[in-house]
């Protein structure tokens, strides 16, 4: 992938990002009224920012869920893996069609890697806002 | 054996797609186990032939009970193995078909254990997840 594809695809990547905002939000108020901690959602948004596969995201979620109960609670952890896989694989599949980018390549994985990091990025920006709006009232 | 980047790329990406895919469906199908099953499993994945002399093993021995159907668990682990084997020849490529039967075999080896330690590691959160 050239410079100029690269840009393409982080163009592409924002445009869908730019759409993530309310359900960043719903997430980060749920993560706050389940009293996840934030080191627990800087810890996965530090393994997405390294991981080099989606599966390293999704069984990082998958083995907080299984051990931690605030992870569960509310279905936090299940709605997030269930959003990654759905939501965020539509949005995956819609930049991999406006690039030409079939989805079983390596550019496919890196653009859903790049949705990943976005949307928690805005996930926990909301749940700070929403952990200081809870600790006000 | 030194891996080149493309040879990472490609068993990233297996991982990520059929690994992932299938850790879940084999929980689905054949049941859950203690996860300090798995856990023992990931130990012995560092070499794929010793992997496959536990998971004999394991699938010989006598479970009773709650645990009976242990057995079976790992009768279809074994058989996975395999599969991933054969995928590793044919449907990945990841070896070269020009290589002599030796050193054809230790590639496979090398492969298909690389392979089966992503599978465990997908089996282990998938089982831990499901909260055993």
């Amino acid at each position: 992938m050239n410079a100029q594809q690269r840009l393409k695809l982080m163009r592409e990547v924002a445009v869908q990002a730019d759409q993530f905002y309310e359900d960043a939000q719903h997430f980060g108020r749920t993560a706050v009224q389940s009293d996840l901690k934030k080191h627990q959602l800087k810890n996965l948004e530090s393994i997405a920012d390294t991981a080099l596969k989606v599966s390293d995201v999704l069984d990082h979620i998958k083995t907080q869920t299984g051990k931690h109960k605030e992870w569960r609670q509310r279905n936090f952890g299940s709605d997030l893996l269930n959003y990654i896989h759905h939501q965020l694989m539509s949005r995956r599949n819609q930049v991999c069609g406006a690039l030409n980018i079939p989805t079983d390549r390596l550019e496919a994985q890196t653009v859903y890697l790049y949705l990943i990091r976005a949307f928690l990025r805005q996930l926990i920006a909301q749940y700070e806002y929403a952990a200081v709006g809870d600790q006000s009232i | 054996m030194k891996l080149t980047q493309a040879q990472l790329q490609q068993i990233r990406l297996i991982s990520d797609t059929d690994l992932y895919r299938d850790a879940e469906r084999f929980l689905t199908e054949r049941g859950v186990v203690e996860r300090s099953q798995v856990q023992g499993l990931q130990d012995f994945a560092r070499s794929f032939s010793e992997l496959e002399q536990f998971v004999k093993h394991q699938s010989e021995r006598d479970w009773q009970g709650r645990k009976e159907h242990y057995g079976s668990f790992y009768k279809a682990l074994s058989q996975y193995l395999q599969e991933l084997r054969q995928r590793v020849k044919i449907r990945y490529q990841l070896v070269p078909e020009d290589l002599a039967k030796k050193e054809a075999k230790e590639q496979v080896d090398f492969f298909v254990g690389l392979l089966a330690q992503e599978f465990l590691q997908h089996l282990t959160s998938e089982l831990i997840y499901r909260n055993i």
